[in-house]
Parts: structure tokens; sequence; C-alpha cells
């Protein structure tokens, strides 16, 4: 049963399925893969957690340290990928991993931190992969070396994209950022020296959210002019993401009192 | 032109209201509350005292002298406005960072300044610029976590 919620919340070693049913999904499959489905293996966790945490804890370390190290090796896979889709697979499995060593704290803050990082990478991460899917019904092509320059033809996609990728990594005012800092306190409080790795994690999700913006919109494109019309659907897709992570942050309060 | 200048000398006169009061009373601290958990107060805060309202003033300055320039310098710039925008958002982010009160607050302005001088670093898409903002914001993101990191020790030393 544990191995069950192991796999569908990918930690490393049982994650392969996550990119390759991300690649050949459609685009309303992947968005709610990665945004709903991934977290119903947290969501077992914290069930399982609430009955048997005298025979959890005994293996909490196990658990953790795959979650955390194991992010760590996906984060180094993540800056290889050619594919955006599966880029931001991978970097949905980073993200979990830490999530995961959250819960497994077994601390009250790394616990609300995992419960936030579901949320806010819910939030995002299926925002990333809409956004993709209006890249791909424009250019028919998923490739980084397709993609590349498109602030010349889509400026205000990609201030959305740039806005996406730095939720992503975790930028103060937004619901993430309150994930890291508590998932880092509820990780220091267990065993200190697992929060030189829980930083590395964050930095290198720092590295690949800015590689992710950079590849996508920087650079010199390939076409010298691509009529690219933006749909309004498209902005309130992205706005209706955007707006439940940035405001939660407000009400925060409502969740401890 | 009169209103102009009506309202221009008011907005001053507050402002030297505000900068005697500091300098005679210490300073004070403005908080906006967000949440408590486990006895850790969230909030945002800034706090206004001679040495912060110094270096805030020294901020706006220079930023006035490039609000102006920039209209000459950056003429003819195909991105104008995007330009416009990145420079406020990154002097926004500078006085966050000035008049910081508490841990949050500083986070705000320092990773808003590192994501902003990033943008302004690459705004000519070309390679050099791109490996010279990778660096920028890289290093930044490296004083992030261990932001964080000493964040955690002085919640856990008690202060």
């Amino acid at each position: 049963m544990f191995l069950v919620f192991m796999v569908k919340l990918p930690v490393f070693g049982v994650h392969l399925w996550l990119p390759k049913a991300h690649v050949e999904a459609p685009v309303s499959g992947s968005m709610v893969l990665a945004g709903v489905l991934l977290k119903l293996g947290g969501y077992g966790f914290f069930r399982l957690c609430s009955f048997s945490v005298p025979f959890l804890f005994s293996y909490s370390g196990y658990i953790f340290s795959a979650g955390l190290l194991g992010g760590l090796v996906r984060c180094f896979f993540c800056l290889r990928q050619v594919d955006l889709k599966s880029f931001v697979a991978y970097s949905s499995v980073c993200h979990m991993g830490l999530a995961l060593a959250g819960i497994f704290s077994f601390c009250f803050f790394g616990w609300w931190g995992g419960w936030f990082m579901f949320f806010s990478h819910g939030l995002c991460s299926s925002c990333l992969f809409y956004m993709l899917y209006v890249f791909y019904e424009r250019f028919f092509s998923r490739s980084m070396f397709v993609l590349k320059g498109s602030l010349f033809y889509v400026p205000l996609l990609g201030f959305w994209w740039f806005v996406f990728c730095v939720l992503n990594m975790g930028v103060p005012p937004s619901l993430s950022f309150f994930s890291e800092v508590f998932i880092l306190i509820g990780l220091g409080r267990t065993n200190f020296s697992s929060i030189w790795f829980a930083g590395l994690l964050m930095f290198f999700a720092g590295v690949y959210g800015i590689y992710l913006y950079v590849t996508v919109i920087h650079g010199g494109s390939l076409f010298s002019y691509v009529p690219f019309l933006s749909l309004v659907r498209e902005y309130i897709v992205f706005f209706c993401h955007l707006y439940p992570s940035l405001l939660i942050v407000f009400y925060l309060g409502t969740f401890f009192s | 032109m009169f209103l102009f200048f009506l309202v221009l000398s008011g907005v001053f006169l507050s402002f030297c209201f505000f900068f005697f009061y500091v300098f005679f009373e210490g300073g004070f601290v403005f908080d906006l509350f967000f949440f408590t958990f486990c006895g850790l107060d969230f909030s945002f805060s800034f706090v206004f005292d001679f040495l912060s309202l110094g270096f805030g003033g020294c901020v706006s300055l220079i930023s006035s002298v490039v609000f102006f320039y920039r209209l000459f310098y950056m003429e003819g710039t195909v991105d104008f406005r995007r330009f416009l925008w990145l420079v406020f958002l990154f002097v926004v982010s500078m006085f966050f960072l000035v008049f910081s009160g508490n841990f949050f607050t500083t986070m705000i302005g320092w990773d808003g300044l590192g994501l902003t001088s990033f943008c302004l670093v690459v705004f000519y898409n070309n390679r050099v610029r791109l490996d010279s903002g990778l660096i920028t914001v890289f290093s930044n993101r490296v004083g992030d976590v261990f932001f964080l990191l000493s964040f955690f020790l002085f919640l856990e030393s008690g202060q």
C-alpha cells in the first residue's frame, strides 16, 4: 500500500511512467495529471500517516532521503531534457520529492509545508503544461530548439511564462515560497544535516526554473515572422492559475486558526 | 500647471514633515499582519528610521536620474515599455529591500532584485548578455537559499 502511493507520487526509482505519460497525453490529461493526480499520492500519505505513524516512523529516514536525494538526481536529469513537456514532468518529480521529505519529517511545519507544496505546484505546473500547449497549437512542436526566442513574436506570453517559471522556483509572495520555508524548517528540526541537501535541491529548482524561461523565451528565433494570434481564453486560464497561488497567501491564517 | 505645482509642493512638504518626524522621534515600524503559525508570526513589516530613509533617499535620487536619462538613452528601442517596467520593478524591489523590517519582506526585496536584474541584464537577446545574466541570477539564488537556511538557524536559536 505504501509502494502504491510512492508510485503515484513519483518518488525516484518508480517515477519513469510520469514523463512518458505526460509526453503522450493530451493537454487536459497532462494538466489534470500534474495538478491533481500526483497529489493523490500525497493525499494517501497524509491519510496513511494518520493511522500508522509508529510503523512509518521507523522507515521515515529511508523515505526522507529517497525524496531529497532522488529529487536532486532528477534535477540534473531535468536539465538534460530537450522535450519541454518531459522537462516540466521531471521538474514536478523534484518538487514532489521535496514535499515527500517534508511530510516524512513528522513535524508540524513539514506537514503543512508538504501540503502547500502540493497545492502551489499543482497550480503552476498545470499552467506550464497549458502554456506548452499554447505553443504546440502554433508550432506543432515541443522541442526547445524550435520554440527558442519566442519573445520576438509573443512578448505577453513571454511575461506569463516568466511568471510561472518563477512561481515554480518559489518566489516570496507566492505560496510555493512559504511551502519551501516550512519544509526547510521541518527538515531541519528532524535532521539537521538534511537541510544542506534541501538547500541544494532548492538551488537547482531555481536553476531549472530560469533555464526553462531562458530556453523558450530568450535567444534568436528560428522564424522571422510568425502570425501568432493569442486568444483571450488562454490568458483567462493563465490568470486563473496565477490568482489563487498568490491570493491564498493572504488567507493562510484561516488554515491554522 | 498651477495645480501641478500645488500638488508637488504638498508632496514635498509632507515628505519634509515625515523626515523631521523620523529624525526627532527615531523612526517607526509599519506592520501588516499576515498569519501566525506555531508561534511564528509572518507579516509585511517596514522600518522607517534614519538609516533606511537615508538609503531610500539615495535610491530614489539615483533612480529618478535614471528614469529621466533613459528617455533619451533608450530612445528608439523596440521594447521600450518592457524596459520601463523592468526598471520600475527594480526600483520597487530595492525599496522593499531597504525598508524591510523582517525576514519575509527582505526575501521579497532580495528575490525581486535578483529576478528583475536578470531580466535587465538579458534585455538585449544575445549570448554574452545571457551568460552574465545567468551568473547574476544563480549567485542570487545561492544567496536566497542561504537566507532560508539562516532563517531556520535564527528560528532554532530563538531570536
